[in-house]
């Protein structure tokens, strides 16, 4: 089984955009069991974020659909752990 | 059914509120744009007064004309700016994010704020001016002008009351400040009608 299980991503999200509700909604993807959304830094204008989502099968076009629907721009896939055994 | 509807356009207009804090400015234009229709109508209805027009007809037709005109006036007053100042917005934070915003969550609540904004603006002093022109439908031309009056300054100090609520400040001293501004338009009015 080659599924995605871990994703780590880098996320610039609007300010003012509610982050428990776009965990909420990363969290009813397809695949996905739990959402961390950590802001790192605020800016004038947006939240530079590092999102961890984990999961036994994650969606990832799912994800991204909602990140893009959302207004939150994906900076960068800081981390991935697929497999059966989450390494590391 | 209509209740879920409802929670749903509820928790949507929350949402799109938390975005981009459009209350506050609804709120604004509420306050400005009811407060300009009650007091233009009242100016209209004291002109009518001073003219000795006695009839209720008359009055009725130019006052649902001038209150559509200040409907129309903040509608698309308040289209043309909103529309201008958001997406102005909307471009600025699609600079900061890098990429273009159309088809998001941020951007149809930048649309809806829009739309929330001029509905606000237009139907506001539409509304109030229907209002304080209602006594000329069910009474006598005598009483109704009596009656508009006094709903007109009743107006005045329900909205400083509000206003005095939304500022947290003294609620009693914000509607005799405008109480106060709808007296000098009185005054000023008289004296120039009585020349």
């Amino acid at each position: 089984m080659t599924s995605i299980r871990r994703l780590v991503l880098d996320v610039l999200i609007p300010l003012n955009m509610p982050i428990e509700d776009l965990a909420l909604k990363l969290s009813k993807v397809r695949g996905v069991d739990g959402v961390d959304i950590l802001i790192q830094e605020v800016e004038r204008k947006v939240e530079a974020s590092k999102m961890t989502i984990e999961g036994s099968d994650i969606n990832f076009t799912a994800v991204k659909d909602i990140l893009d629907k959302a207004g939150a721009s994906l900076q960068s896939i800081d981390r991935v752990t697929c497999g059966e055994r989450i390494v590391g | 059914m209509l209740f879920t509807f409802l929670k749903k356009q509820k928790e949507k207009f929350a949402f799109y509120n938390t975005i981009t804090g459009m209350n506050k400015i609804l709120r604004r234009y509420f306050v400005m744009n009811s407060f300009d229709g009650a007091l233009t109508t009242f100016g209209l209805l004291l002109g009518s007064y001073f003219a000795g027009v006695q009839d209720s007809n008359l009055i009725i037709h130019i006052g649902i004309a001038t209150a559509i005109a200040i409907g129309f006036s903040g509608l698309t007053g308040a289209l043309m700016t909103e529309s201008a100042e958001r997406t102005r917005e909307v471009h600025s934070m699609e600079r900061a994010l890098h990429r273009k915003l159309d088809h998001t969550d941020y951007k149809k609540a930048y649309d809806f704020a829009t739309v929330m904004a001029a509905l606000v603006d237009g139907l506001s002093p539409l509304l109030t001016s229907l209002i304080l022109l209602s006594p000329f439908i069910f009474f006598d031309i005598t009483d109704a002008y009596s009656i508009s009056f006094g709903l007109s300054l009743m107006f005045f100090l329900s909205l400083g009351a509000f206003l005095g609520k939304i500022s947290k400040e003294n609620m009693l001293w914000t509607s005799i400040k405008l109480l106060f501004a709808g007296i000098l338009c009185m005054i000023v009015i008289s004296l120039v009608e009585g020349f």
